[in-house]
């Protein structure tokens, strides 16, 4: 398989990923929790501090973090990738769009991390 | 020509890159019956009222795929398309879309025959000699015929390169008519291509930069599905080679 087959691969993956762990996070926002305690930041149950202290529930946040990263910023580069074409060009989008990836994977792991230990 | 004279405005788009000028639209009137097409439309205005408009042609029976062109704003063979079926008193004729001109309605398909061409259309034998022996015949049985066929009846009219709206932004985009055409081939039961086949369209600017507009599909004079070609194609790059 050529490496842009495996990057299209991974891009629909993802785009599973994302439907499976969006649809756990809002479910756990919207039907198992009561709603209003679900935008609370206190100790009960269902508060959004507790959600994170929740390794099963904090780890779908990171696959969906994970996922969402990869998959929108592969779209972003497949986009900017046919609107311009050079070799150059090619060169710059990967590392904007992968630098822009990790960059926002770690804000997003460093946000879950700590929520996770308050 | 038969039936009741009626009168239509052709209104044709009007180019000439070499003396610098810029285009612009003749309008025509042009006497027409039930079963005149565009092309004996446009090939009346060549004849009777301007002899410098320039148009490609030649079999007038949508077999050779020369006359292709925009007519009201979709890709179609101009001896296939019935100025009635049009149902319109102006119609509009330009050169095809994602085609440089050459002149008028004329369009330059240098690049489209060239991602045809590396596509490698034919068929490749890992042995090479037998190939060149006259008396050597590859057999085929229905259902392999079938799996290729209808690709096979492409005219390369550039319809479907005109209709893709990934040719129009990415210009190394290979376009539907070359991608089928390598399906045409890669799934051919005599073809030894393989893989060898699948590396020219696995880079970022190949066959999974199709959207699935599925216009191309919708254009083809003759049937042909490009938009499935892709797609299967696609999924033997993905998960590789199917035998079903």
């Amino acid at each position: 398989m050529s490496r842009e087959a495996r990057i299209m691969m991974l891009h629909y993956i993802t785009g599973l990923v994302i439907i499976v762990a969006g649809a756990i996070h809002l479910a756990t926002v919207f039907l198992v929790s009561p709603y209003e305690e679900s935008l609370r930041f206190d100790n009960t149950p269902w508060s959004v501090i507790n959600v994170y202290r929740n390794s099963l529930l904090a780890g779908s946040l990171e696959a969906l973090l994970l996922a969402v990263a990869f998959h929108g910023f592969n779209g972003l580069r497949v986009i900017l990738l046919e609107l311009h074409q050079g070799r150059t060009w090619t060169r710059a989008v990967n590392v904007a769009v992968t630098v822009a990836a990790i960059a926002v994977v770690i804000n997003g792991t460093k946000t879950i991390f700590i929520a996770s230990m308050l | 020509m038969s039936g009741k004279l009626q009168e239509v405005r052709l209104r044709v788009y009007r180019y000439d890159p070499s003396n610098g000028g810029r285009p612009r639209y003749d309008i025509f009137s042009v006497p027409v019956k039930k079963d005149t097409t565009v092309l004996s439309a446009l090939l009346y205005v060549k004849e009777k009222l301007d002899p410098t408009l320039s148009i490609r042609f030649s079999c007038r029976m949508a077999t050779c795929g020369s006359c292709g062109m925009m007519i009201n704003g979709l890709p179609r063979l101009a001896c296939y398309t019935l100025v009635s079926q049009l149902k319109s008193k102006t119609i509009t004729v330009q050169p095809l879309n994602n085609f440089p001109v050459v002149k008028d309605l004329v369009a330059d398909f240098t690049d489209f025959f060239g991602k045809h061409r590396a596509m490698k259309p034919y068929l490749l034998r890992i042995d090479t000699y037998e190939q060149e022996k006259s008396n050597i015949s590859y057999r085929q049985t229905d259902e392999e015929l079938l799996k290729y066929i209808q690709f096979a009846y492409c005219i390369r009219c550039g319809l479907c390169y005109a209709a893709c709206p990934v040719v129009a932004t990415d210009k190394r985009f290979p376009g539907p008519q070359a991608l089928s055409q390598l399906y045409r081939y890669y799934i051919d039961s005599r073809d030894e291509g393989g893989g060898e086949r699948l590396e020219v369209v696995s880079d970022s600017h190949g066959v999974l930069r199709c959207h699935f507009a599925g216009s191309c599909s919708q254009v083809c004079p003759k049937g042909v599905d490009p938009a499935l070609a892709i797609q299967l194609l696609r999924r033997e790059l993905l998960f590789g080679r199917r035998t079903g």
